[in-house]
């Protein structure tokens, strides 16, 4: 139920993202949706997600390389580490991991960028979108966590606010 | 002691099977990328087309914005335009069923023509929105890998009228969708002439040459010792199967020296602007073999 669940709140940020991408703008929906599932159901089900629904996002966006997986995969490492550290409630204080997780699909093109010396593309193309998906990762990430929170507590499934509550100290489990 | 060695090993082990999941993930993807790219599209076509027609919905809207004067005038052009470009076709096609009778009285072999297939684009990513995009047609409707695609062009001061200009060139294709790699990216390879000077040039053929700043596009192995004018049009050369001669590809804006491994001054290079307008691309022409 809880895979079903996902599977089907995935889709409709990669359509979300992609639909965005058509006029212009980089949403990092999906990226956004890992670090809350990986918040609210844990490590494991996010380094699955990441790998399943990175690898779709990259195959749609036409790279030859999995950048976004490992932005995805990124994003789960730091959902582990914010969940473990930080306050998760209320959502609206999630402005600043939306943010960080937003900017990890385009820090991932960065080494490369900069190896190539294609300023152009740098200060064209990569510096604005950069700057709108921490603004958009600001914004979206609390709306996220509002929104299918209470979806989740409707369906009784794991909530993001409440998976610091799930985690005992020095907890070392992959997933609930 | 043993504790800490322990630690340092289990941690130089996850560290090593880190490092080596992430090569066998890049490795195993950019090797089945066209399994991949041919599978996910054919198989969520619905799905993607989705995000495409919501935005075509929603392009189509702004046209309502217009006053209904505005429309008019437009509609009254575009059948003028219309007519123009009908008795133009009449003339052409008989200049067509000419050559292909005088090729048959002269043996000579029939050249195959062209199917005109007129698309929008499905998908474009906004991190290469000048390199490359995904259009609305595939196999199932003819599109071939190396099939030419053409934009309106930029419409300037001088000119009176957008004209179809080279875009780009079909790199994969799968059953319901194609992939189009455009002249700016650099890594769509033509060859090209100038009109005036009729010198014969290829366009991107230097790989090792870096993006230019303002989007030109490089038109290498241009002949030496000639005289090239800034501003001639550059047109395809014809030299590749699936591309007929004449398309407009842009202007020539300078011409530089040769930076190439054969620079022993028997070449020189230039920058051409690209004619077609890479950044309002919505709707186009594919040409494909019949």
């Amino acid at each position: 139920m809880i895979d079903i669940y996902f599977a089907l709140i995935f889709l409709t940020g990669i359509l979300l993202q992609l639909l965005a991408g058509n006029f212009g703008l980089f949403l990092p929906v999906t990226v956004l949706l890992i670090f809350y599932a990986a918040t609210a159901t844990g490590l494991f089900r996010g380094i699955v997600y990441s790998l399943i629904f990175g690898i779709i996002i990259d195959v749609f966006s036409g790279w030859g390389f999995p950048w976004h997986t490992f932005a995805c995969l990124g994003a789960a490492l730091f959902a582990r580490f914010w969940c473990a550290r930080q306050m998760l409630r209320p959502a609206l204080i999630n402005f600043f991991p939306g943010m960080i997780a937003a900017s990890l699909p385009l820090l991932v093109l960065l080494p490369q960028t900069i190896i190539s010396g294609d300023w152009r593309f740098l200060l064209d193309t990569w510096l604005p979108q950069f700057v709108f998906g921490l603004i958009a990762g600001a914004i979206l990430l609390p709306v996220t966590v509002a929104l299918l929170d209470h979806i989740s507590e409707r369906l009784k499934l794991p909530r993001y606010q409440d998976a610091r509550k799930q985690l005992e100290p020095g907890d070392n489990k992959w997933h609930r | 002691m043993s504790k800490a060695s322990s630690k340092y090993r289990k941690t130089a082990l996850t560290v090593l099977l880190a490092v080596l999941s992430v090569v066998m993930l890049g490795a195993l993807f950019h090797g089945f990328r066209t399994f991949f790219y041919r599978f996910y599209s054919d198989f969520f076509y619905p799905y993607l087309s989705i995000s495409s027609g919501i935005g075509r919905t929603v392009s189509d809207q702004t046209i309502l914005l217009r006053s209904k004067y505005e429309l008019a005038k437009e509609i009254e052009r575009l059948r003028s335009d219309n007519q123009l470009l009908m008795a133009r076709f009449t003339v052409a096609t008989e200049a067509q069923l000419e050559n292909k009778e005088l090729r048959r009285l002269l043996a000579i072999k029939e050249m195959p023509g062209y199917r005109y297939l007129y698309t929008t684009i499905l998908r474009r990513n906004p991190l290469e929105w000048r390199e490359r995009f995904i259009v609305n047609y595939g196999s199932e409707d003819g599109i071939k890998p190396g099939s030419i695609v053409l934009a309106g062009s930029r419409v300037s001061e001088n000119d009176t009228e957008s004209v179809l200009a080279l875009c780009g060139i079909v790199r994969d294709v799968s059953k319901h969708t194609a992939e189009v790699l455009s002249l700016s990216g650099g890594a769509a390879t033509i060859a090209a002439r100038l009109e005036s000077s009729d010198a014969v040039g290829f366009i991107n053929a230097d790989t090792n040459a870096l993006p230019s700043r303002d989007q030109s596009t490089r038109l290498n192995f241009l002949p030496a010792h000639r005289e090239y004018m800034v501003g001639e049009p550059v047109v395809t050369a014809g030299f590749e199967e699936n591309i007929p001669a004449g398309i407009l590809i842009g202007h020539v804006t300078e011409i530089i020296g040769g930076n190439t491994v054969l620079d022993n001054r028997l070449y020189v290079n230039a920058l051409l602007r690209p004619a077609a307008d890479f950044e309002n691309i919505r709707f186009l022409v594919i040409l494909t073999r019949q």
